[in-house]
């Protein structure tokens, strides 16, 4: 009896942050744009994750880009929490340079930000947000695409981020 | 593939309402009526039209910035003139909208709250350009809205290729919204 309480305890452990993550997908590409054809080659793709702990606990993915190169971010963020409205919730995304690649902390949003937007709605059950947004990287370096919850009113946080590396051309 | 299947779902959404059994009703009507009665209606319409939502928005290219504020139109109407914002191509351009349900009564469900920057062939036509290409930017969020119920985005995105572009943010598919479309809508000339 003891032993199927521990088991059946550990199951509802390993199962917890799973359950959690539920309540969000979300889908995060970054592409090269060809501007000549408006052709678009999927350059990394990233899942949801959450926070805490600081930076989640999936590694980013990478994508090896050349400064000034014509870039689309596109992401769709669905809501899967189940049982009610969360008023007024934020879905921001940004693209801002990082000292290196998954780092862990997030660098101040109000300096250098390449590029960013954000939404606030009355997210329901089954809610979606989406943005499709054309952009360049001018300047060499390893930059952060990320797009994440927030005010949601949650123990945690979720979102997606995909590392960008930024060399010359 | 899925760059291309979110961009014609929006597309489809659009062309739904557009061709929505409200309109439809509009057109028959306008056949058969005498036009007294169908321009009597229109204009009782109006001031009803005005009340489902109210839109604000800016947009902002360095020291140039123009505002865009509710249009609702129906078959046969022709849209508000458009404000045009002057922006050089690779500038940021900030676009900050609030949209606020301001019916009295009732909730609108599953509205999706759509906005996009999309090159046009002139300044201030009237039909609104496929989104299949040349998108500089384009969001969408869906909500059900009731009395005073509101949702804002802001945005910055660059156009580096200089033309003639439309910048719109729409309510679309607000059952009970009566076959007509509400948006703000500016011209943005790159140079």
């Amino acid at each position: 009896m003891k032993r199927q309480t521990v088991f059946a305890l550990g199951v509802f452990l390993f199962l917890a942050p799973a359950v959690r993550a539920e309540h969000a997908i979300i889908d995060l590409q970054i592409f090269h744009n060809d501007a000549a054809t408006g052709r678009q080659e999927a350059l990394a793709k990233a899942s949801a994750d959450q926070e805490p702990p600081p930076g989640g606990h999936q590694p980013r993915p990478v994508a090896k880009v050349k400064a000034g190169e014509s870039l689309v971010l596109q992401f769709l963020f669905d809501n899967t929490y189940q049982h009610a409205v969360i008023k007024d919730a934020r879905v921001h995304y940004f693209v801002v340079p990082v000292d290196k690649i998954n780092q862990k902390t997030l660098p101040d949003l109000t300096r250098n930000v390449v590029t960013q937007g954000k939404f606030t709605l009355n997210f329901k059950p089954k809610g979606r947000v989406g943005a499709r947004v054309m952009f360049t990287i001018p300047k060499p370096g390893i930059y952060l695409l990320r797009v994440q919850s927030e005010h949601t009113d949650s123990d945690h946080e979720h979102f997606s981020g995909i590392d960008v590396q930024v060399e010359q051309p | 593939m899925q760059e291309k299947s979110q961009g014609s779902m929006m597309e489809a959404q659009r062309r739904r309402i557009s061709k929505g059994p409200v309109r439809k009703e509009l057109a028959v009507l306008s056949r058969g009526t005498p036009a007294v009665l169908v321009v009597g209606w229109l204009a009782l319409l109006a001031p009803a039209r005005a009340e489902h939502f109210t839109i604000e928005l800016k947009a902002k290219a360095g020291e140039n910035s123009k505002t865009a504020k509710t249009d609702a139109v129906a078959l046969g109407e022709k849209p508000k003139p458009r404000g045009i914002l002057e922006a050089r191509a690779g500038q940021d351009i900030t676009v900050k909208w609030t949209l606020t349900c301001a019916a009295k009564k009732g909730e609108f469900k599953d509205v999706t709250v759509h906005f996009f920057v999309v090159k046009e062939e002139k300044v201030g036509q009237l039909a609104v350009p496929k989104l299949d290409k040349d998108v500089a930017a384009e969001s969408a969020l869906t909500m059900d809205f009731k009395p005073k119920d509101k949702s804002d985005g802001e945005l910055t995105f660059k156009i580096e290729t200089p033309g003639n572009y439309l910048l719109r943010l729409e309510a679309l598919n607000g059952a009970g919204a009566e076959g007509h479309e509400h948006f703000a809508a500016l011209d943005v000339v790159v140079k």
